[in-house]
């Protein structure tokens, strides 16, 4: 680690980047805020030749795990967000390992 | 002017694509990519070498007050890529893929404090910056031969570092700038550096800024015009 110790613009630039991580993680966390969480499931039920689905929301609230219906009409929206938030949790976790490894170099330069 | 990549893998595949597709949509008509991934088309291009590379990567743009013109929405170019956008607390939009996160720059306008530019052509939301302009205003295109990317020529980046180094808050970024300055500073051409000086009507205050990046990288000040 000792390019991390003596070069000035090097650890300053590990420095930014882990400022950087810590900024995305904070924008994360606040897209992650407005979308809603669960998985949605669709039901397919036959009635007199005819085939109908219902869709549902499950999630977990506390220690609760609620089964919520979804109007048709709103699955595809709820879909896409739903997707939209397994996308910015995967970001997040890659952000979380760079931060970790980014701490452990910076750290290890200053030792 | 337009200048031939030799180097043609010179970017990670992810950045290709981005270019390209920024480049398909018509984005680098008025708007150029800055930061540090400018470097490595300074040295393939003009012989500037320069290593390190952050994994932002810094557009700027124009700011378009008509409202005419076609309207391209480049979150939904960005996001087809794979980016996901993220609304950062200060309200600009970001785009991040693995690591790497798109970023626009505006010009910023005298006397605003806003944190956060609408730029509607293009459907994004940028951060407004001091002297974006002189980068936007003397540009080269660096031709990929499937793709062109425009990108501000080395003594318009070297001229905008030197005014905003001393302005910038963290000493890690300052120093950066000050590096990449002495880099570009051995390599400038003169004819071209006058061309950038010439169009700049600085202040008291910021010939004084560009005077003491000068006595900072070493650099004579009367080649800037400062005495």
């Amino acid at each position: 680690m000792k390019v991390v110790e003596n070069d000035k613009v090097i650890s300053g630039m590990l420095g930014d980047e882990l400022k950087r991580c810590q900024e995305m993680i904070a924008g994360l966390q606040r897209s992650l805020a407005d979308l809603p969480k669960g998985i949605l499931s669709e039901r397919k039920k036959r009635y007199k030749e005819k085939v109908y689905s219902y869709y549902s929301l499950k999630y977990r609230d506390g220690q609760k795990v609620v089964n919520k219906h979804v109007p048709n009409n709103e699955a595809l929206a709820l879909s896409k967000k739903l997707d939209q938030r397994r996308k910015l949790e995967k970001e997040m976790s890659v952000y979380k390992k760079r931060i970790n490894y980014l701490s452990r170099v910076l750290k290890a330069g200053k030792a | 002017m337009r200048r031939p990549i030799s180097n043609k893998n010179m970017f990670p595949s992810e950045v290709m694509e981005l270019l390209r597709s920024l480049h398909k949509v018509g984005f680098f008509e008025d708007s150029a990519l800055i930061g540090s991934w400018v470097m490595p088309l300074y040295q393939d291009v003009f012989g500037i070498p320069y290593a390190l590379r952050t994994l932002d990567i810094d557009f700027a743009v124009k700011f378009a007050t008509s409202e005419r013109g076609d309207k391209i929405d480049l979150e939904n170019v960005i996001t087809t890529l794979g980016y996901v956008p993220v609304v950062m607390l200060s309200g600009i939009r970001k785009f991040t893929q693995e690591n790497f996160t798109v970023e626009f720059v505006v010009q910023r306008k005298g006397g605003r404090d806003d944190e956060a530019i609408g730029i509607r052509k293009w459907n994004i939301i940028a951060v407004p910056l001091p002297f974006v302009n002189i980068l936007l205003d003397f540009t080269f295109i660096a031709d990929f031969g499937d793709f062109q990317v425009k990108a501000p020529i080395p003594e318009a980046y070297f001229i905008q570092k030197m005014l905003i180094a001393h302005r910038r808050p963290g000493e890690s970024k300052r120093h950066k700038d000050f590096e990449q300055c002495s880099v570009i500073a051995g390599n400038v051409d003169h004819v071209r550096l006058e061309k950038v000086l010439r169009s700049l009507k600085l202040s008291a205050k910021n010939k004084k800024a560009m005077r003491d990046s000068c006595k900072t990288i070493d650099f004579p000040p009367q080649l800037l015009g400062l005495l």
